[in-house]
């Protein structure tokens, strides 16, 4: 992203009217008698040009916007409920801005409980952040609060609750900023496209199933018909070997998604697939498809076949255009792509959930009424022995012997760690804490230890790697993250060059992290001072989700930052499921091997024994959340609070390398 | 179908932990923020409650385990028992109450007290020369209260397991260990064999146990889960008194081992 300062644009001229935005004069939504609920700008029609319904109002510097919360009847196929709503649609109304004003939004909250709106991805003042009991109380009944920030970049973003259950539920919406200066990216048309999940089981019940049975909602485990299909073309021994091996694990190689189509309805722009979404186009245009993953649990595999898909943007922040024929969207990611079809004919918008349960879908057509065939839906994905984490590189780094079947990282017979040992302390940090040592020799010995905050986290100052490369595969260490974490990646490696479990076998290509470059290069591109590296953990029998096997309310005591300072993150993914890792306050530079060039992100999809390293300037001072953002993970606890410093006279002259 | 003042305290404890549930929940009602990883829960399965038929009666057989509490700590509910027939009411029961720590990912250490309940064992051949004493020998049934020590958790393989450790207040130690699996026909339609083993180190002759190895059961459920919480199921079981306590049951004039076919229901909320 480019330098900008949060000035007011001068300019403010009717910019919405030039785009050629969907507009209102519903007509889809209503046709298919179906989710009542569709704001204007998801449904489609050709109609006026101007006419984006804009909830906002105000001067050309500052616009100001009116949100209510409220309870408000949902339902489709014949069955209701009552969603949680902004201005009682679902999607929440699209927000447009403009790069350079300032954001004035006035919040209600008509429900019974507290609600809260988080602006995902954007760079904003602490207390404008909006997650309650870090860096707000939260908005109570009846209150209004009202929420002011200037906008300091442009592109594609969201905006959910941060309260409770309320994103399951239908608190979310789509947030564009249109940038300051001419948009690289042309195009004659746009759509948001927000992809989310429903359900019409209460969301603390779901959550209570889970606690009770993980595999409640799975119901494409392996059977007795698999292990007979498996040993047609694997041969019996294999066969016995792999079902062995998963057992004495106790993991599920079909944990792929925790909630699936079992209770849940995939949504594209609020409607289920029969209601058929509909984006209208003119053969020959440019059509920018503003993909939004706004689900509380549902990756999407995307694709429109028969139209290639130019990437532009990822996390709102453009990159250089890759084409590409599918792509996986992480919850709470976004990417912006270009189509340009030129028949005149329908094509599918179909997004597969990961585990292939089910799928949202939509319709590109050149006249109203139009639909393409819908794909098959692929069969579900299955774990592999490389998602636990087993050694790839054996012999290699010597002792690591795995043929008798003792493998030293995982073992998990014991607990080296009561997860309660650090819920005790309550002392202010001075400083870091470096509360211990022991289980953590290895890491000392192979890059320069520093030592262990109170949390888990490891942090290190010594021979750090360049910045902007990959990094190299490493064996985890002697510490096991307590009882609350089932497993240990034996040895985690980067995995952005895979497109992930399930995808990159189908004969078509599929976007990975390694294809994407920022589309201008950092003019400051300095190296870390500071690694952090954190362990995603978790016990799926229990479905105990954390960070270094500590739960949030377990360490409650924020991880220090300085102003300005420039660390890498490293996350390694010691569990055998996907987590979308999101930052707020600041972007992460993906270090995806391309140097200057590492995207900037907001949300990291790390994969089963991933590692991963994100660079990080942190530049405004407050408390910011860095959590799962599948919402039943965060809500049990894989939740951490990074408490950036108030910048000094030194700390300002360092910073300023990004924001 | 339980008497005796023990079975008071058996029924005090199961209020008891039924009161600890109810106010957990309200409780965790007003759980949010920095808290709401530490909601308490309730479960309750109810994994056995069926009719068995054997050659001799149709005995009603239920086992319910329970736990309140959060991810590493539990109050665990077991109650376990069989009686002669729907209506009669001198079967036998065991109700535990354990307290349980998560001390490693599959696995919680539980400790806590057993309540063991029965009808008192009659010896024809035995107590038939002291025909007078038998008489007097006090109420139909036995009641003792044990403590009770053990895990319960996850073993390799996916065994679920919770073998268990007593002393009873007069001082006799035995031991129960239990197995079962799920095996998966297809997604809904679940095969589970159980295996049971109860021993002890004393023998204890109103109880009908000898010191050794007393009894082994072998059982497997073919349930079909209409949804998660509710399946149906047809099983069969088979048990064989061993050792002394084969002694014991014989002189009783019962027979060793006993085979049974059972249909039941398997629900949890």
């Amino acid at each position: 992203m480019k330098d900008r300062k949060p000035t007011v644009s001068a300019s403010g001229v009717a910019h919405v009217s030039r785009r050629r935005f969907v507009q209102a004069a519903g007509a889809f939504g209503a046709m298919a008698g179906l989710s009542r609920l569709t704001p204007s700008y998801a449904q489609s029609s050709f109609g006026s040009v101007a006419g984006l319904v804009d909830v906002s109002n105000g001067t050309q510097a500052q616009k100001i916007v009116n949100l209510a919360i409220d309870h408000t009847p949902f339902g489709f196929a014949g069955r209701r409920a009552v969603a949680t709503t902004i201005n009682g649609s679902i999607p929440g109304p699209l927000l447009r801005f403009r790069e350079g004003e300032t954001a004035q939004i006035h919040v209600i909250n008509h429900l019974a409980e507290d609600t809260s709106i988080h602006w995902h991805g954007l760079l904003l003042p602490n207390n404008m952040d909006g997650v309650p009991g870090v860096t707000f109380p939260g908005i109570r009944p009846k209150e209004t609060f009202v929420y002011e920030f200037p906008l300091r970049q442009n592109g594609t973003y969201w905006y959910h609750s941060h309260s409770g259950m309320q994103e399951q539920l239908g608190h979310y919406g789509p947030l564009i900023i249109d940038p300051a200066e001419p948009d690289p990216v042309a195009y004659d048309r746009e759509y948001v496209v927000m992809l989310s999940d429903w359900s019409f089981e209460n969301a603390h019940k779901v959550l209570d199933n889970l606690k009770k049975q993980s595999s409640y909602y799975n119901f494409q485990r392996r059977t007795l018909g698999d292990f007979f299909k498996d040993v047609d073309r694997n041969g019996l021994r294999a066969t016995v070997a792999d079902r062995l091996e998963w057992a004495r694990m106790r993991m599920t190689p079909t944990d792929i998604a925790d909630i699936t189509g079992s209770t849940y309805t995939y949504l594209l722009n609020g409607l289920p697939p029969a209601a058929n979404w509909t984006g209208l186009f003119r053969p020959g245009e440019r059509v920018r498809l503003r993909f939004i993953n706004a689900s509380a649990g549902t990756f999407f595999d995307v694709r429109i076949p028969g139209l290639e898909m130019t990437v532009v943007q990822v996390s709102g922040q453009n990159v250089k255009p890759v084409a590409t024929d599918e792509f996986r969207i992480e919850i709470a990611q976004t990417f912006d792509v270009i189509v340009q079809p030129t028949n005149d004919q329908a094509y599918t918008i179909f997004t597969e959930s990961m585990d292939r349960s089910g799928y949202a879908r939509g319709t590109l057509a050149p006249r109203a009424g139009m639909s393409a065939d819908i794909p098959h839906r692929r069969p579900r994905p299955t774990l592999t022995m490389m998602d636990m984490g087993m050694s790839m590189s054996m012999g290699g780094h010597g002792g690591m012997d795995m043929s008798g079947g003792s493998m030293p990282g995982m073992d998990m017979s014991a607990s080296s760690k009561p997860p309660t040992a650090t819920a005790a302390t309550t002392a202010p940090m001075a400083g870091h804490d470096m509360a211990s040592m022991a289980g953590h020799d290895m890491a000392a010995m192979s890059s320069g230890f520093t030592g262990v905050l109170r949390d888990g986290t490891i942090v290190r100052s010594m021979n750090l790697r360049k910045p902007g490369t990959i990094p190299e595969p490493a064996m985890h260490d002697s510490d096991q993250h307590g009882s609350g974490n089932a497993s240990v990646a034996m040895e985690s490696r980067s995995r952005l060059h895979e497109p992930g479990a399930g995808l990159g076998e189908d004969g078509w290509r599929v976007l990975v992290y390694t294809d994407l470059k920022r589309l201008h290069a950092a003019a400051d591109f300095t190296a870390p001072a500071r690694e952090f590296e954190l362990h995603l953990t978790g016990n799926m029998e229990r479905y105990m989700w954390s960070i270094n096997g500590i739960k949030f309310s377990d360490a409650p005591d924020p991880i220090l930052l300085t102003h300005g300072e420039r660390i890498r993150l490293t996350i390694v993914n010691d569990t055998m499921m996907a987590h979308p890792m999101h930052l707020h306050g600041m972007f992460m530079e993906l270090e995806n091997g391309h140097g200057a060039e590492c995207p900037l992100i907001h949300t990291i999809d790390v994969k089963p024994a991933e590692r991963v390293s994100l660079l990080i300037t942190p530049m405004d001072a407050g408390n910011w959340a860095f959590h799962c953002h599948i919402m039943l993970h965060m809500e049990v606890g894989m939740f951490r609070v990074f408490k950036v410093s108030e910048p000094t006279d030194m700390s300002k002259k360092n910073g300023g390398g990004l924001q | 179908m339980i008497s005796g003042k023990k079975t008071v305290i058996a029924s005090l404890l199961v209020q008891l932990f039924c009161a600890t549930g109810v106010y957990a929940q309200s409780h965790a009602a007003h759980a949010s923020g920095m808290d709401a990883d530490r909601t308490v829960r309730t479960f309750v399965l109810a994994n056995q409650l069926e009719l068995q038929t054997n050659v001799a009666e149709r005995p009603v057989n239920f086992e319910v385990m329970s736990w309140i509490g959060g991810d590493y700590q539990r109050l665990y509910l077991r109650v376990q028992g069989v009686q002669p027939s729907a209506v009669a009411r001198d079967g036998e029961l065991q109700a535990d109450v354990m307290f349980g720590r998560l001390i490693s990912p599959f696995f919680s250490a539980v400790g806590g007290v057993r309540v063991d309940t029965r009808p008192r064992a009659r010896y024809q051949i035995l107590e038939g020369t002291t025909a007078g004493a038998g008489a007097t020998a006090g109420s139909a049934r036995v009641t003792r209260g044990m403590l009770a020590l053990g895990v319960v958790g996850l073993a390799p393989g996916w065994f679920e397991v919770e073998p268990t450790l007593f002393v009873s207040q007069d001082g006799d130690v035995s031991a129960e260990i239990e197995s079962s699996i799920d095996l998966l026909l297809t997604q809904r339609l679940i095969l589970q064999p159980r295996a049971e083993i109860n021993a002890a180190v004393q023998t204890v002759r109103a109880f009908g146990i000898a010191s050794g190895i007393n009894d082994v059961e072998i059982e497997a459920r073919l349930r079909y889960e209409i949804k998660r919480k509710f399946a149906p199921y047809v099983g069969v079981s088979w048990t064989r008194s061993t050792g002394g306590t084969a002694v014991l049951s014989r002189s009783r004039g019962e027979p060793l081992g006993v085979g049974a076919l059972s249909a039941g229901i398997r629900v949890w909320r």
